[in-house]
């Protein structure tokens, strides 16, 4: 069952700049979908995993004569509030062989924070720019293989053993006139200082240890990335359940910094944070919702709850810092079964945009097709080739009505629509829209910032803000599966006022 | 200084049997020596310049070529001296040391064990940027023991000179050059290590003086003491000085822009290091006190080295840093204007600003401590090499 609570009070175009957020649970890479002036591009940004690293960058002219007309590419990236007038020179992204329409580069990021890329197209229809907002994340801490760990401790148990051999033999011979025989005093004086010298090793291998974990203590607190500690509670007021996000968090105090990636909360779409909560563990019941914080500080966010059934949900709660930082909070919450019916528990204090589902998802299929209450149907064309884990690829949905006639489309808080991808396992959520996993509202600020339009300096239709329409009832995504295993697809698509909600089961095999 | 009677003894007999020219190892693992200090240098200014490198950076090659030459070399003399026949090599033998069966001189042995240690740095700072990033630290675990690795094979190859110039008669003068050389550039590596501490801006303040006075005196000190010339300390400050002099000149010479963001400072020439410190001002006192009070008074010694190195190092260092702060101090010879590209605008006015002085009435006496225990651990070091004949 889908149930839109948007009240659409007048005619909202698409040509409307949609702000929305990123998440990035287990899904860190960046994609997006915009121009760079008159060429259309997709650019995935596939980060190192630590950082300072070297990320991958990928960009894909989308349009066939637009390619053919591109003569060179090239990709630079500056922190989030210096931009273009701190960015090194640009770097070429060279033509992937067998593609003349993909073109690659390697591209530093030296700090976890905000970044904005710039993708620099010129050919012979002209140069243009886009420039893409990218959370740079270290997201790993790798643990040391077998086999290397056996060299260097071979190596290391060589070099302390070596140091004692040195300094026995530096007390023994090396004072001794070529040719004399060391004494027994002064053999005896080689064993002391190479007891000592035991010790000495002792305390700086103990000591080199520590400095080792120090530092690994100082990139998990400093480096990695961890978004703010949080939890969930839900309160009963008559039959009104409260949903309630409170961040515990050192690093958010409620007097954030102007200048540091953590400052203040960017209103995404007149919205400071969108939530997610899913039930676990058959993933059978979602809501996206829209909390308020709870004061100007934002310490705490309250969401009215729909009438979803009771159980222990995920929750996902996405926020924007005015850096671009896009972060998501995750907690859990334990939902009780609601004391009202679904159209009594409606309330005046519920935001317009919040929409809810319940029920099961259509199977994972070459075409599967997902029939919304009411008639209409989106369908997720897949295709025959099974989704492969970390590959590229374009998420086709078309929504129709019970005739099998192309759905006339409204934007859902500014976007053709939402998808939000969820592992079973929970260790992945992806909040995605057609322009990509970018925060748009990132992609504006910066765009203001560099003086051009959100599709980058030169683009022809920025009127659209960043939106692709391929055709009416068409949601076109870009994505890759982080890992292998099931996940679940909520599709979200706004008609007639309401918002259409499908849900789709698709299996991710490993590479 | 007059040559101990006990090196006089420990010639005795051997020397005529081996080669009277400097063989050529000891070049050799001279060479390497200077080659690893200069990658470093330079490595260093490719970091403050350009930011991005590889493995293959130019800067990176001088520094595996100093280990490699270092490590092979003293490898085959290892062999040798080991498996070789004939009289020249059995009399060298007799100058060696023993190591798990295999013999070589003292030196050599501190050589391959620094051309190990790098080497064991390779792959774990390789395994330390895929886990924790790419460099942004000079100090990290993996760069601490490459640098003892480096130290390693600049204390082997001081190690070498020392000794053969402690047994020959006709080659103490270029032996004991060489022996100076490779202490100036070990200096060099100790005055890198200590760079955090002792920046122009805090040349005012207490613990500069602290940081000096306890790792200065160590290696000027150990150094004369087993010098045969005059002038030892002074000689050793002066190719200190003379290397970064020669680094600064030569590395703004070459084009480089930063590859690196956030880019705050235009940079289009490599960074060169700082001017050098004044040490050539206390190491002719310590050459002077150790003239006048000489060997069996050490403990006097050490007091008077560390009253004089303070004094005088303050005398000199002081009003210098107000020199270098001052317009004056802004052109290709003294370099203070010259910054990395990244130095946020906030911190930008540091590089001309000298930080307040702090509490010197009890900074400065326990810098007079710290380099009186200094110069006595070098007075006791400098007594052992004065005597190592393998």
């Amino acid at each position: 069952m889908t149930i839109g609570r948007a009240r659409l009070t007048g005619a909202i175009g698409l040509a409307l700049v949609a702000l929305s957020t990123m998440a990035h649970v287990g899904s860190p890479d960046t994609f997006f979908v915009g121009n760079a002036g008159p060429y259309p591009v997709r650019v995935v940004v596939r980060l190192p995993g630590v950082i300072p690293g070297r990320a991958q960058v990928t960009v894909r002219i989308t349009d066939d004569a637009a390619a053919k007309a591109v003569q060179r590419v090239t990709v630079h990236a500056g922190i989030w509030n210096v931009g273009v007038k701190s960015a090194p020179p640009p770097d070429p992204a060279t033509p992937v062989p067998g593609d003349p329409s993909i073109y690659a580069a390697e591209l530093w990021f030296m700090a976890p924070t905000s970044y904005q890329l710039f993708v620099n197209v010129d050919g012979a229809q002209g140069a243009g720019t886009a420039v893409v907002p990218v959370v740079a994340l270290a997201t790993e801490q790798r643990g040391m293989g077998r086999s290397l760990g056996a060299i260097l401790v071979a190596l290391g148990l060589f070099l302390s053993v070596g140091m004692l051999t040195i300094v026995g033999a530096a007390v023994r011979e090396s004072v001794l006139t070529p040719g004399l025989e060391p004494d027994a005093r002064r053999r005896r004086k080689s064993r002391l200082a190479v007891a000592g010298t035991a010790v000495f090793v002792a305390l700086a291998l103990w000591g080199g240890s520590a400095w080792w974990s120090a530092e690994a203590n100082s990139y998990r607190n400093f480096v990695l990335y961890r978004p703010f500690d949080s939890a969930a509670a839900v309160t009963t007021e008559g039959a009104r359940r409260v949903l309630t996000l409170e961040i515990h968090d050192p690093r958010w105090t409620g007097t954030p910094p102007a200048v540091a990636r953590f400052n203040a909360l960017m209103p995404d779409h007149g919205k400071l944070m969108h939530l997610f909560v899913v039930r676990e563990p058959g993933l059978d019941a979602f809501a996206h919702l829209h909390p308020v914080p709870r004061t100007p500080a934002a310490l705490a966010f309250e969401a009215e709850l729909p009438p979803l059934p009771a159980g222990r949900y995920r929750v996902y709660g996405d926020i924007v810092h005015e850096s671009g930082y896009a972060q998501t909070l995750v907690a859990h919450a334990d939902i009780a079964a609601p004391t009202a019916p679904a159209a009594e528990a409606a309330s005046s204090h519920a935001d317009p945009d919040d929409s809810w589902f319940e029920g099961d998802a259509a199977l994972d299929a070459p075409s599967s097709r997902f029939t919304v209450a009411g008639g209409p149907t989106i369908e997720w064309r897949r295709g025959p080739a099974s989704i492969v884990e970390k590959e590229d690829q374009l998420l086709t949905f078309v929504a129709q009505d019970a005739s099998g006639a192309p759905l006339s489309l409204e934007p859902y808080m500014g976007m053709l629509g939402h998808v939000a991808v969820m592992h079973e396992d929970g260790t992945v959520f992806a909040h995605l829209h057609p322009a990509g996993s970018i925060s748009m509202a990132a992609m504006q600020k910066f765009a203001d910032q560099s003086g051009g339009s959100p599709h980058g300096a030169d683009a022809a239709d920025s009127a659209h803000g960043g939106h692709v329409i391929p055709a009416p009832g068409d949601l076109t995504i870009p994505y890759a599966f982080p890992k292998p295993g099931r996940y679940r697809i909520w599709v979200q698509m706004k008609h007639d006022g309401r918002v259409l909600t499908a849900a789709f089961d698709a299996n991710v095999r490993s590479r | 200084m007059a040559t101990p009677a006990y090196v006089l003894d420990a010639r005795d007999g051997w020397a005529g049997a081996i080669s009277r020219s400097v063989p050529w190892f000891l070049y050799a693992v001279l060479f390497a020596s200077a080659s690893v200090i200069v990658g470093v240098t330079w490595d260093i200014s490719w970091h403050r310049t350009i930011g991005r490198d590889t493995f293959w950076t130019p800067a990176h090659l001088a520094i595996y070529l100093g280990g490699i030459v270092a490590g092979l070399t003293c490898g085959w003399v290892a062999l040798r001296l080991t498996f070789a026949s004939g009289a020249a090599a059995a009399a060298e033998r007799e100058a060696t040391v023993h190591f798990w069966g295999f013999r070589a001189p003292l030196g050599a042995w501190v050589c391959i064990w620094g051309a190990f240690a790098m080497l064991t740095s390779a792959p774990f700072d390789d395994w330390w940027h895929n886990s924790y990033g790419l460099d942004v630290k000079i100090l990290s675990p993996p760069h601490a023991l490459l640098a003892a690795g480096i130290g390693a094979i600049q204390c082997g190859a001081m190690l070498m000179a020392v000794a053969w110039q402690n047994r020959s008669e006709e080659m103490r003068e270029r032996l004991g050059q060489m022996y100076l050389v490779s202490a100036g550039l070990l200096l060099v590596l100790l005055a890198t290590l200590a760079t955090e501490y002792i920046q122009r801006w805090d040349m005012h303040r207490s613990l500069f003086y602290m940081v000096s006075a306890g790792v200065f005196p160590l290696l000027l000190v150990s150094t004369a003491r087993a010098s045969v010339t005059r002038w030892p300390a002074t000689i050793t400050a002066l190719v200190y000085m003379g290397f970064f002099v020669v680094m600064l000149l030569v590395l703004p010479l070459f084009r480089g822009e930063p590859l690196l963001g956030p880019i705050y400072v235009h940079v289009t020439h490599f960074v060169p290091p700082d001017f050098p410190l004044l040490l050539v001002v206390p190491a002719v006192a310590i050459d002077l006190a150790m003239q006048r009070l000489g060997r069996g008074r050490d403990w006097l010694l050490a007091a008077a080295i560390g009253v004089a190195f303070v004094a005088l190092f303050v005398a000199a260092q002081w009003p210098f840093a107000d020199f270098l702060m001052s317009p004056w101090g802004r052109n290709a010879l003294f370099v203070s204007d010259r910054m990395d590209y990244g130095v946020q605008p906030a911190r930008q006015a540091l590089f001309f600003t000298l930080n307040e002085p702090d509490n010197l009435a009890v900074g400065l006496p326990i810098a007079v401590l710290l380099a009186f225990v200094s110069a006595r651990c070098g007075l006791w070091w400098g007594n052992w090499m004065s005597r190592v004949q393998r």
